[in-house]
């Protein structure tokens, strides 16, 4: 008898709490074979209905492994959708079938039905999602509100965006998640006319709070600021609020020992605020943007390499008074750096990535946007770094195809950007397919950029992607 | 059909033989039977049958011999589709198995291989028929390939079109499902 026919008849007698003999399986072999096609449900001890009249001769036989007996048991006889409708209202499949769409698409599934609701309204598919409320398109009816709040809690949302707040408004969401405050790790605020009240009460209800950004807060004074950061605070942003000046600084710098990242945009900080910072924080402070802030000048940069010996990533976008002086010595003193951004610093000459392929060994990111007077001499400094693996040179309107031939020997760009260069040939850009390792490459507003040129470019580099 | 009695009178040793497969002929593929719903028998190779984790788990434990004449049944996969499936799993036999994928990660839908996607440019019912056999015979690759042509079937569509598509009843009450699209017409990924 086969193993198959033996591994049923155990299937049959766990079901029936009866043994076959093995004298049986003849008989049964015989209506087996003509009616296995009876039914689609898995109960299969109807196959092995032997005589005509309906009973069976029971007697005890030796049964298979039960191990084995439990696994066909799983196998076979496990509920299985059978049709289209029960299959997506499993949720085990279910869940699995949500990871298909983006968060932006799981949204529409939520309003189908119940059950879909309920499967979706799970943390875990909703990671990496920043709910941005829109505070004046809230209701007004207090419950819809709370049902609101509620929805965001219960999908395990960690950072949130306030759009358009009020005071009002910021208390009243806070009130909302008091039961859930350790939840929210991070939150923005953005366009808000939030003042230093309201602010205040963000920061004290939610003590877990690691991760600030202020964006268009026109009604934060300094003051507010000095109450209201605390320790915690691992990553700050603050852009486009118009009393931020030399003072922020000064209370980030005392009140912040663990800060990891400053993201800072203000027309009014000065070079003597970058001096503040302290000790502790030269160690841990890895992250430093300062964008367009237009007062510092490279007495600042002497400031930043003194106080901030570790950092990685450093961003001097739009610091349009920086020379090559500064960038040598952010060269010379911030030897871990892993990203610097030079972009829209228009007294920037090759001098300085003379300095930068010289000393900073471990540059991974190069961005060096509107740098107009970065011409092929440049480059070629460049083209010795072999760590490099993302440069931008967007808009340097020196560059030619000399420029090119040096790009050519980087053999570990992933990313490049040449969009707006607009003296490079076509047969220069055909030159570019040399580069293997290259996932990314920008041509926008690349007048050599044809469609027979990025045609060639696109068959020759399968993997890469051609942006044109 | 032979008996387990008879297999033991062969004069073959079972250490020189590879360990499911005892025979008597000098080189054999070894096979296996599947039938249909209907009764119809398919034979083919295990290995390419092993694709599906349900009956490579069964051979595994139950260590099918390859003289067994009897078909597994599969009675939930009607044999147009049996055939299908056959087909698609002859022709990825040789793929690498697919990795252990990291269960909460989204994933892409954009990469269908072009075997594929001509593969799946069948009638909406014999999709979801493809998609229910995949499940139950848990063949990860063909599974992965038919929820993504279904997910880019679906994506764009509204509630109602997609309650359409899978035959699914609104059970939300009118304030209910207000409340829900409140709640979702936000989202940023960060």
């Amino acid at each position: 008898m086969s193993t198959i026919k033996r591994a049923y008849m155990e299937i049959s007698n766990g079901i029936r709490g009866l043994r076959f003999r093995s004298e049986q399986q003849s008989q049964q072999n015989t209506s087996a074979a003509q009616g296995p096609q009876g039914s689609r449900e898995t109960q299969l001890p109807q196959r092995f209905n032997v005589n005509g009249n309906g009973t069976m001769n029971v007697r005890i036989v030796r049964s298979p492994k039960p191990l084995i007996a439990r696994k066909i048991r799983s196998l076979f006889s496990k509920s299985q959708p059978d049709t289209i409708s029960e299959l997506f209202a499993d949720e085990r499949f279910l869940s699995k079938f949500f990871f298909y769409f983006a968060p932006e698409e799981r949204g529409t599934l939520c309003q189908v039905c119940r059950l879909w609701k309920n499967v979706l309204y799970h943390p875990k598919f909703w990671v990496d999602v920043t709910p941005i409320i829109v505070c004046r398109e809230l209701s007004r009816n207090d419950d819809q509100r709370c049902r609101f709040y509620e929805s965001l809690q219960h999908r395990g949302f960690d950072t949130v965006c306030l759009f358009g707040a009020t005071d009002n408004e910021v208390s009243d969401f806070v009130a909302h998640f008091q039961t859930y405050k350790k939840q929210i790790k991070a939150v923005s605020l953005r366009c808000s006319n939030v003042t230093d009240t309201g602010m205040e009460v963000l920061f004290k209800k939610l003590p877990c709070l690691y991760k600030v950004e202020l964006s268009g807060c026109n009604e934060i004074t300094e003051t507010g600021l000095w109450s209201c950061l605390n320790p915690k605070i691992v990553s700050l942003t603050i852009s486009d609020c118009i009393n931020v000046a030399d003072d922020t600084v000064g209370a980030i710098a005392q009140l912040l020992p663990s800060l990891f990242e400053l993201n800072l945009q203000a027309y009014h900080v000065t070079d003597a605020s970058l001096a503040f910072f302290s000790a502790k924080q030269g160690y841990i402070l890895s992250i430093l943007r300062l964008h367009s802030c237009w007062e510092i000048t490279n007495h600042g940069i002497v400031n930043i390499v003194h106080s901030l010996p570790n950092l990685t990533v450093l961003s001097m976008s739009g610091c349009s008074k920086i020379t090559d002086d500064g960038v040598e010595l952010i060269a010379e003193n911030l030897r871990k750096l892993r990203s610097l951004d030079l972009s829209w610093c228009p007294r920037i000459t090759d001098a300085s990535l003379e300095y930068i392929a010289c000393d900073l060994s471990q540059l991974e990111e190069l961005i060096l946007d509107r740098c107009s007077r970065v011409s092929d001499i440049g480059v070629g400094y460049l083209s010795t770094m072999t760590s490099l693996r993302r440069l931008f040179l967007r808009w340097c309107t020196q560059i030619r195809d000399f420029s090119l031939k040096h790009i050519y020997s980087m053999r570990n760009l992933r990313v490049l950007s040449l969009a707006g260069c607009t003296l490079v040939s076509g047969q220069g850009l055909c030159g570019l397919t040399q580069l293997h390792n290259l996932d990314e490459l920008e041509l926008t507003n690349c007048p050599s950029a044809t469609r027979e040129v990025c045609l060639y470019l696109r068959e020759n580099m399968a993997h890469c992607l051609v942006v044109d | 059909m032979l008996k387990l009695s008879e297999t033991k009178k062969r004069n073959i040793k079972s250490s020189e033989m590879p360990r499911s497969y005892a025979c008597d002929k000098a080189v054999r593929m070894p096979m296996i039977k599947l039938q249909s719903l209907e009764g119809e028998v398919f034979e083919i190779d295990v290995e390419i049958a092993r694709q599906s984790v349900t009956i490579k788990t069964m051979l595994e434990d139950l260590g099918v011999e390859d003289d067994d004449e009897e078909p597994v049944p599969l009675p939930n996969v009607n044999a147009a589709i049996l055939r299908k499936v056959i087909a698609w799993c002859t022709y990825h036999k040789d793929d690498p198995p697919p990795p252990e994928d990291d269960e909460n990660k989204e994933k892409r839908t954009d990469d269908i291989c072009s075997w594929d996607a001509e593969f799946l440019k069948v009638d909406q019912g014999t999709l979801f028929e493809l998609i229910l056999a995949a499940n139950y015979l848990d063949i990860k690759g063909l599974l992965d390939v038919t929820c993504k042509t279904v997910a880019n079937m679906i994506k764009g569509k509204s509630p109602e079109e997609i309650r359409k598509t899978f035959n699914i009843k609104n059970d939300f009450t009118p304030a209910e499902e207000e409340q829900v699209r409140k709640e979702n017409e936000w989202c940023e990924e960060k």
